[in-house]
């Protein structure tokens, strides 16, 4: 009995201080629970209840959403609630109620009140803007694009990945894209910144990027494919007939800017005519410039076109050329394309440009040796007009197993130019005249012969035909050029007649899981190269060395044999290429001087890419290749190339051997768009000429080629580091290092120099919910000249930077710096210089939009710039427009 | 049956005196609290659109996006692919055709609802339907760190689930606990939620209120098959289920699928150029949410 009372007392006992433990325990934290309701007193469910300390907090103590019934409960901290709290009651439908609370456990009602104010059917609309699917990634256009952007080529430099050059060149993660399609077709090929430029931002609703991408159809499936190019799509209801048109004028009385662009898009028919005039400093030089890599066979062997003489220079460089170029500048061009059926194409082409550009700048040289030192003063007024005419034809069809292309191209051009320089304080005219002639065809035929066989051949013929000349007054270089009569003048010619016909044969297979490339290339080149330098007006007769009279024929026969594969997280390409070259050379104004030579060349090509994971990759390179001399490095002639340097070469062809070894380690992440690089890369050259130059005191270079070995190294590491996240932010910051150890001779002395160049590029553009943007842009470079006695360092700061201010919707505007500064390190100043600009942009429809600039806003008259290389320091200062006022129109139709 | 009808004969039963009232005002009165909303509109339906963007296959970065809806319907919310939803209205119409089982397929053929704290998984497998049920992980952590995304304020949670971390971004300015997938009860709307990884990535791009009702006879999502067999297993041993499915060569697969009918098959396969595929080559391994 007793032992069992105990046992019952025992039991009590433990019951009580559990009981004890459990409220002491609850005592700690506060419990409040309840019900939402409606004014109908219908439970809520799915409200959000948070609890937090302050009505101004922001921190959520407690959470929970409302059950079917509207019921529900929180577990607050109760040191943390202190004396009381506020809870906060939400649901869509319903007003949001906020209300003060003792913090102690309680049960509570809250009554919600119907919103007064109806909920909006659409609560969020995103701006999608990517989607993957395969190797195409749809770039939404309204999720790019920003209130200024005016035309298409805006919106793509958005893109993560993609760099947009002055020419218009669109790159994407640095290689050049392969095509621009519009809906599907390639209307412009090479020339595709005519439609980046003409067509209206809102007139494309998507852009895809197509990476691994083959054009011919014959490939797909077959043959893998770097390439990527992209496709613009534009909207369905943008109608047939579409384009822009802008106006621009202002001061000095009269600036000027007038351009047109329509565009036809029909299902089987595109046209985008151009026309284009200004004298604001844009040139159109560029307009036909090949902005994409050719993958024919046969692109290598086209004929260059060949200059002996320097043309004038029309060159700032740091900043626009809207700054420093005066221009009168006219282009016009037609662009069509014709679709028969599915997978045919005829497409032509005719354009016109006609550029004049002008000038002025100056420059101090310093050249440097073992124990001497340079400079020479340029002052220049500089002119060059271009004028363009050219068309174009091809014809393609395009279908799975069967490939055909023609291509016919006829160009005509013609430049004449003028420099007025002071050389040291002393005066020269210098005026230039070059027209050039080509017609070429080239054809590229493929079929597929079964499996993942393809055939390739390809054929290409052209003609070019080109005159030189270069006069100059007074006459320069009277101590090696003779004349029997005083002569005013020094004048070079040059005529050039080429003719070049090529052949290449090619077929692609697989072998297990090895791709297999396999070419020949044969080619005939045929060269008269005639020219002549002399001083005084009438030209003697003809006689070596200062006139010349070269023959050159030129057999090529490339054989490779190219393999990919891929096994685990190895990707290699192997390209093996045998370059049998023969030339035989004469001058025929000196029989003696005649060259007839063969070379077999080896050159492997090998690439190893590895991926760490995910977003790593690893990629190491190593290239051999062999160059020789060009047509103009064999004149053995006298040559005036500019008006204060003259060359002569020996009659050799000179082999240049280029050993590149290069490592690479890349980070892309797609969703984050972070991208990280860092590489390495190692070259040396080996050739067997060593130049010999001379300058004298009034600044007069001469040039002689000797045969000497020579070694040139160059190394360098590259990192960049980037971050996108669409229209909103984007961060890129890279750094460059190139140490670069050549050789030459320099008034006597053999010189061993060594350039140590650093770069550091930032670039940012922020945008801030479309009311603030802000650009900016820096390049710093360090260099170094460097010589076993002597060391020139030199510095250049550019800094450009732009802020975007939307007033409204409609108005904007902007205002931007750009800011040089130049200096060699040891000398007393440092050139500054910056540029201020100013514009607003009001834009009241999306199809018009007007502006006001004012460019140069301070008048600066001059902008400096520095540069070295090997044994040379230059400071070049660029005269600079004047301050430049216009208000202008651009109408979307 | 009329309901008045049903009043009426109700009330006969309960209380015998009323029926001595005249019948239309006795229905009258019952009827008056019927009128007036049956429930007020306090959970108007929310379609929020979400982009899943995805890395399909473990030993690849290649990345692949695909449209999910989530419905909330009154307290029932349905999460699954657009295209589902698709198949699922077209069979309402008329018997699905060849064209339109081939052109609405998903990456995963999986559904899921959700009422209160709990969830149904629905997911298909060959011919094969398996379900179960499991708690809607709440487990979240509140970090204090804003962001923006598409105008809205937001704030970050993170939790742990089938063996990732995940990141979620979620508005109290939208106030409801939704969130894509088996993820909900933040105390705003999910905006986005990423795995640590970056290799599951959910981005509202959408979200309506308006009617959207939800059909709950899941089989409809999916292309019917005859003899549909349905498995409640559980979670744990629907992974490892999905896992050595995943793990089969073509051949296997459609020699399971055919299983049924009694017929032994064996797939070859040859391409357009000519070349053979090798149907017994082990798939790659594939991601899924679930580790």
């Amino acid at each position: 009995m007793i032992a069992r009372l105990n046992y019952i007392n025992q039991n009590f006992i433990l019951m009580t201080f559990l009981l004890g433990m459990s409220f002491f325990v609850s005592a700690q934290q506060v419990s409040i629970s309840g019900r939402i309701c409606d004014q109908n007193n219908e439970g809520i469910s799915n409200a959000v209840v948070t609890v937090i300390r302050s009505s101004q907090d922001v921190e959520i103590m407690a959470y929970d959403h409302s059950d079917s019934e509207g019921k529900f409960s929180l577990m607050l901290d109760a040191q943390k609630a202190g004396d009381s709290v506020w809870v906060v009651v939400k649901h869509l439908a319903f007003e949001p109620l906020k209300i003060r609370l003792a913090a102690k456990t309680a049960t509570r009602v809250f009554k919600l009140s119907p919103r007064t104010e109806v909920l909006d059917e659409v609560i969020l609309k995103s701006k999608q803007t990517f989607s993957v699917r395969g190797d195409t990634l749809t770039y939404a256009v309204n999720g790019l694009k920003r209130g200024k952007d005016i035309s298409i080529e805006d919106v793509i430099s958005r893109i993560p990945g993609v760099s947009i050059s002055e020419n218009g060149q669109i790159r994407y993660f640095d290689k050049p894209i392969s095509h621009l399609y519009v809906n599907g077709l390639d209307l412009l090929q090479g020339r595709y910144s005519i439609a980046t430029r003409g067509i209206p931002a809102d007139a494309v609703k998507e852009i895809d990027v197509l990476k691994n991408h083959n054009h011919e159809r014959i490939a797909i499936g077959r043959k893998s494919s770097e390439a990527v190019a992209m496709n613009l799509k534009i909207n369905e209801d943008e109608g047939v007939f579409f384009g822009s048109a802008t106006i621009a004028a202002g001061t000095p009385v009269l600036t000027r800017q007038i351009e047109g662009t329509p565009i036809v898009f029909r299902n089987n028919f595109q046209n985008i005519s151009l026309i284009k005039h200004n004298n604001i400093g844009i040139s159109y030089r560029d307009l036909n410039d090949n902005l994409i890599s050719e993958s024919s066979a046969l692109v290598n062997y086209d004929s260059d076109e060949t200059r002996i003489v320097r043309q004038p220079l029309l060159m700032g460089s740091g900043v626009s050329e809207k700054y420093w170029l005066n221009n009168d500048s006219y282009a016009a061009s037609n662009d069509a394309l014709h679709r028969i059926g599915d997978s045919t194409m005829v497409k032509w082409n005719v354009s016109y440009i006609n550029d004049l550009g002008r000038i002025r700048s100056g420059s101090s040289t310093i050249f440097t040796g073992e124990d001497f030192s340079q400079t020479v003063e340029n002052d220049y007024n500089t002119k060059l007009r271009t004028q363009v005419l050219s068309a174009n034809v091809q014809q393609e069809v395009n279908k799975r197993n069967l490939f055909l292309k023609n291509t016919s191209n006829l160009s005509l051009n013609n430049e004449d130019g003028n420099e007025n320089v002071l050389l040291n304080g002393n005066p020269i005219n210098s005026d230039y005249e070059f027209q050039n002639f080509k017609f070429s065809n080239g054809s590229d035929f493929k079929i597929h012969l079964g499996r993942s066989k393809i055939l390739q051949v390809g054929l290409l013929f052209s003609y070019l035909q080109s005159t030189e000349q270069l006069e100059v007054q007074p006459d320069v270089f009277s101590e090696v050029i003779p004349s029997v009569t005083p002569a005013e003048n020094t004048t070079q010619t040059f005529k050039l007649s080429n003719l070049n016909a090529a052949m290449s044969g090619g077929l692609n297979f697989s072998l297990k899981k090895m791709e297999i490339e396999v070419t020949q290339n044969l080619r005939y080149r045929s060269d008269n190269l005639s020219g002549g330098l002399y001083r005084g007006m009438v030209a003697p007769q003809a006689q070596f060395p200062f006139f010349g009279d070269l023959d050159y024929r030129q057999f090529s026969s490339s054989s490779s044999v190219k393999s990919r594969l891929k096994f685990g997280k190895f990707n290699t390409v192997a390209l093996m290429v045998v370059d049998y070259e023969s030339f035989a050379v004469n001058e025929n104004l000196s029989p003696d001087l005649a060259i007839r030579n063969n070379f077999l060349f080896f050159q492997p090509n090998l690439s190893l890419n590895y991926r760490v994971n995910r977003n790593w990759t690893s990629t190491s390179r190593y290239s051999r290749t062999n160059q020789l001399s060009r047509l103009p490095d064999m004149l053995p002639s006298y040559v005036l190339v500019n008006y204060n340097t003259v060359v002569q070469n020996q009659l050799f062809i000179n082999q240049v051997a280029t050993d590149a070894l290069s490592h690479s380690l890349d980070y892309f992440n797609l969703l984050t768009n972070f991208s990280f690089s860092f590489a390495g890369i190692w070259n040396q050259s080996r050739s067997d000429i060593l130049l010999s130059s001379q300058i004298d005191s009034q600044g007069f270079l001469l040039t002689e080629i000797n045969r000497a070995r020579n070694t040139t190294l160059s190394r360098g590491v590259r990192a960049s580091i980037g971050k996108t996240l669409f229209s909103k932010l984007k961060g890129q910051l890279s750094y460059d290092f190139t140490a670069i150890e050549s050789n030459l001779i320099f008034n006597g002395d053999f010189v061993r120099a060594l350039s140590n160049r650093n770069t550091i590029t930032a670039e940012m553009y922020w945008d801030y919910r479309d009311k603030i943007g802000l650009d900016y842009e820096l390049q710093a470079s360090f260099n170094t000249s460097r010589l076993p006695s002597t060391e020139i360092q030199n510095r250049m700061f550019f800094h450009k930077v732009g802020m975007d201010v939307y007033v409204s919707e409609k108005l904007r505007v902007n205002g931007s710096l750009e800011s040089a500064i130049a200096l060699i390190v040891g000398q007393d100043r440092a050139n500054r210089n910056t540029i201020a600009n100013l514009s607003c942009f009001y834009k009241p429809s999306k199809k018009l939009s007007a502006n006001i600039s004012a460019i140069n806003l301070f008048d600066v008259r001059t902008f400096t710039t520095t540069f070295a290389m090997a044994n040379t320091v230059s400071v070049s200062n660029f005269f600079l427009r004047p301050r430049q006022i216009t208000a202008g129109l651009t109408y979307a139709f | 049956m009329s309901e008045a009808h049903f009043v009426k004969n109700y009330v006969a039963h309960i209380f015998p005196e009323m029926v001595k009232l005249p019948a239309f005002i006795l229905i009258l009165f019952i009827l008056s609290f019927q009128t007036g909303d049956q429930s007020s509109d306090n959970s108007r339906d929310i379609r929020v659109k979400y982009t899943l963007t995805y890395q399909r296959f473990a030993d690849s970065k290649e990345v692949r996006t695909v449209n999910t809806v989530l419905i909330q319907n009154k307290n029932v919310s349905l999460f699954t692919f657009e295209s589902l939803l698709r198949l699922n209205a077209i069979q309402k119409e008329h018997a699905i055709t060849e064209g339109e089982a081939l052109g609405l397929t998903a990456p995963f053929n999986f559904l899921i609802s959700k009422e209160g704290d709990n969830l149904t998984y629905y997911e298909v497998l060959g011919n094969e339907h398996y379900t179960f049920k499991e708690k809607v992980p709440t487990n979240w952590k509140l970090i204090g760190q804003d962001t923006l995304i598409d105008g809205y304020s937001c704030k970050k949670g993170t939790i742990a689930y089938g063996g990732r971390i995940w990141n979620a971004y979620y508005a109290p300015d939208i106030p409801t606990s939704l969130g894509p997938y088996k993820f909900s009860g933040l105390p705003g709307l999910i905006l986005r939620i990423a795995d640590s990884e970056n290799k599951f990535v959910f981005s509202a791009s959408e979200v309506i209120t308006g009617e959207f009702p939800i059909d709950e006879t899941y089989e409809k999502y999916f292309v019917p098959d005859r003899g549909t067999r349905v498995f409640k297993v559980q979670p744990n041993e629907f992974y490892k289920i999905r896992k050595q499915y995943s793990q089969l060569s073509l051949n296997e697969q459609i020699r399971r699928l055919n299983n049924d009918h009694g017929a032994k098959v064996d797939v070859s396969m040859q391409g357009l150029n000519g070349e053979t595929f090798d149907a017994n080559k082990p798939p790659r391994v594939r991601n899924f949410i679930e580790l």
